[in-house]
């Protein structure tokens, strides 16, 4: 009887691969996750902010979150300690010393990224999380169970929970205005700064103008638009007059957060491959030892 | 015809736009990169002096140079939004005095040049935010970036009405007498200081004296030859830190090593390091001490540049009394300009007789004849007026 050759075996194994790697590249049941070429960005000009938290208020106003009156926001004692973003105030202004001028500080804005390639949409186990065209990254409550592994996977550590609720408590994140931007309104921090130290405008264009700014303006700013590469990109991208490492941002490569591992999950749990596919080796070997012991 | 072309030709010669306008544009530099068409800066194919046509946002550095402070505006009213807020009043001759030592007039007026026309905000930036062409700060942001980049103790209490008026009755009268109000204002004189001692971290001699008062004054420098980055922070609190006490404080600010120096080398860059670094502060500059020959009362009383020039670094001047008195002779001096008219004894004798080794500024010696006498309680003369001519 003619053993089965390690060939015929290699064959097989290679088919069952070749489906599991074709089904994740082409996974139907994920969440939307697009990266239109038409997609927003925002630059924030470190440089330029002068630490007014026009936009913390604006931000608060227009997501119907509790505010201090606007008056109470020039009080600069808050910048005593570092501040995140959390679920009462989506977005954060924190101060950071200019060893060159010590009395014109930097301010850094800080608030979702809108990655090119979201980690907390590749994590998210309920496709609650979406990219839409616009850039933004947005999700839906309703779908959210409230696992918070978004939180886990960001490389921001920008999404947060409602810990405080007992009852149906929500994720929390700066949306890019998303109701706003429907109404081709601007985000409602860009539209607040006083001095324009954000710009909004088409991703592509916004590097453009980043790069063309630290060319006329070299001595003002260092050699890097912090978020063009980072985490394989994102839709919020800064300029800054001293070291990025300084001003708090997280050193990332420019490989996207979810890679790898989304490529492998991904893979193995799409349309029940990994079952089928155990099963047939398993079947495989069963039906080897089989023909080997009748051969015997 | 030939009356036509005849008339053509005068006028060809004779306009602005023709041969004839090389002496007529000596400002006007040949822009210093060889890239920069006419077309650059001029929308129209000939422009001339009157009608410049100038294209918006030249690029700066094409025309440098900038029109005499007088000319400029004492006070400006910017009005664009009028139907919310009345004018802001700026006070345009104030800011520009205290430009001079950080940037300048293109400090504001970037990439503009303000030898001839000058554009206002508006006419480069955008009024709407949500725009295509986000390559520069919309007119809101770019107005504000001016302002609020010094003036920083701007907060929310002060709800915009620190510069923008309330659009409310009165405000016309309001906004007559801000503008009268600043139209006076200058900058209060800046105290400075006579001699400053600077200890550093060099190890062969910690101590660099400044003598801040003899650079000011004596050497005829003006304060933007030294202070080019001056903001006003160095000296004004912007951040209106309800702890700061005085309005007036000094700024810490961390400086390269060739920012440091960069002042001092200017002029005294061939200099060595021990002439500035040395093991104590320095005492207060000695004509007698530096240069071995002592200033006389007369010579006391000029200024530096008499003797050694305009240029920065100042030469050694030969002491011979010819050098800077053209034409002097020993024979021909009148002693009694110095106050003493001499005695007919005295009035023959060669200067060194009295003034030993030619120092005038000590007290002439006697004991060359006289073993007996001293001066001043024996004059070799009459004391007169020096006010009087002779």
């Amino acid at each position: 009887m003619k053993q089965p050759s390690r060939r015929a075996f290699l064959k097989t194994a290679a088919l069952a691969g070749g489906t599991v790697a074709g089904l994740s590249a082409t996974a139907k049941a994920g969440p939307k996750n697009v990266l239109s070429p038409d997609r927003n960005g925002v630059l924030v000009d470190t440089t330029v902010c002068i630490g007014c938290r026009s936009c913390e208020y604006a931000c608060r106003t227009a997501h119907g979150l509790p505010t201090p009156p606007l008056e109470t926001y020039g009080d600069k004692t808050v910048f005593k300690e570092m501040r995140r973003p959390n679920t009462g105030a989506l977005t954060v202004v924190n101060q950071y010393p200019n060893p060159t001028k010590s009395d014109l500080p930097y301010y850094v804005k800080v608030q979702c990224m809108h990655c090119d390639h979201p980690a907390c949409v590749s994590a998210c186990i309920v496709g609650a999380f979406s990219k839409q065209e616009n850039g933004a990254i947005i999700w839906d409550t309703d779908k959210c169970i409230g696992c918070r592994y978004c939180m886990a996977a960001c490389p921001f550590q920008i999404p947060s929970f409602e810990y405080e609720k007992a009852l149906n408590p929500e994720i929390r994140k700066c949306d890019f205005c998303y109701t706003r931007t429907q109404e081709n309104k601007l985000p409602a921090c860009v539209d607040a700064c006083p001095v324009e130290a954000l710009t909004f405008g088409p991703r592509e264009e916004v590097v453009r103008i980043a790069k063309q700014r630290m060319a006329t303006y070299g001595n003002r700013y260092v050699n890097h638009v912090y978020g063009e590469l980072e985490a394989g990109g994102t839709g919020w991208m800064y300029l800054a007059g001293r070291d990025f490492a300084d001003l708090k941002f997280p050193k990332l490569g420019a490989s996207p957060a979810p890679g790898v591992s989304e490529a492998i999950q991904h893979g193995i749990f799409a349309y029940f491959v990994p079952p089928v596919a155990l099963y047939a080796i398993l079947g495989a070997i069963m039906w080897m030892t089989k023909t080997r012991e009748e051969g015997a | 015809m030939k009356h036509w072309s005849l008339c053509l030709i005068t006028l060809f010669l004779f306009s602005p736009t023709g041969f004839g306008q090389g002496s007529k544009w000596e400002k006007h530099a040949p822009p210093p990169h060889t890239d920069v068409q006419c077309q650059t800066c001029h929308a129209c194919p000939k422009p001339t002096k009157t009608d410049p046509c100038l294209v918006k946002c030249p690029r700066m550095h094409i025309l440098p140079g900038h029109h005499p402070e007088q000319t400029g505006p004492n006070v400006l009213q910017m009005g664009d939004i009028a139907s919310q807020y009345g004018p802001v009043v700026f006070a345009h001759k104030l800011h520009a005095e205290m430009s001079e030592m950080s940037g300048g007039c293109y400090d504001c007026h970037h990439y503009n040049s303000t030898a001839m026309t000058i554009l206002s905000c508006r006419e480069c930036h955008p009024k709407s935010r949500a725009r295509a062409d986000i390559s520069m700060p919309d007119l809101k942001g770019a107005y504000h970036r001016q302002c609020m980049d010094c003036h920083r103790q701007w907060t929310h209490s002060t709800d915009c009405n620190g510069c923008h008026l309330k659009n409310e009755p009165g405000k016309t009268d309001a906004e007559a007498m801000r503008a009268r109000e600043l139209a006076g204002k200058v900058h209060p004189e800046v105290p400075l200081p006579t001699r400053v001692s600077y200890e550093t971290r060099n190890q062969n001699g910690s101590y660099v004296t400044f003598f801040h008062d003899d650079h000011a004054k004596r050497f005829g420098l003006k304060c933007a030859d030294c202070h080019k980055q001056e903001g006003c922070v160095r000296c004004h609190d912007v951040t209106k830190s309800k702890t700061a006490d005085t309005k007036i404080r000094e700024v810490k600010t961390q400086r390269s090593m060739e920012q440091l120096h960069e002042p001092c080398f200017s002029c005294h860059a061939s200099d060595k390091c021990e002439s500035c670094h040395v093991a104590a502060p320095m005492k207060a500059f000695d004509h007698a001490r530096s240069s071995g020959w002592a200033l006389n009362r007369f010579h006391l009383a000029l200024s530096c540049q008499k003797c050694h020039g305009e240029k920065k670094r100042f030469t050694k001047v030969d002491t011979k009394c010819q050098t800077c008195h053209k034409g002097w002779t020993a024979a021909a001096f009148k002693h009694r300009i110095t106050g003493l008219q001499l005695d007919e004894t005295h009035g023959g004798l060669e200067c060194e007789s009295c003034h030993i080794e030619m120092n005038f500024a000590k007290p002439p010696s006697c004991a060359g004849c006289h073993e007996d006498k001293t001066y001043p309680a024996q004059r070799p003369g009459k004391m007169v007026s020096t006010t009087t001519n002779n």
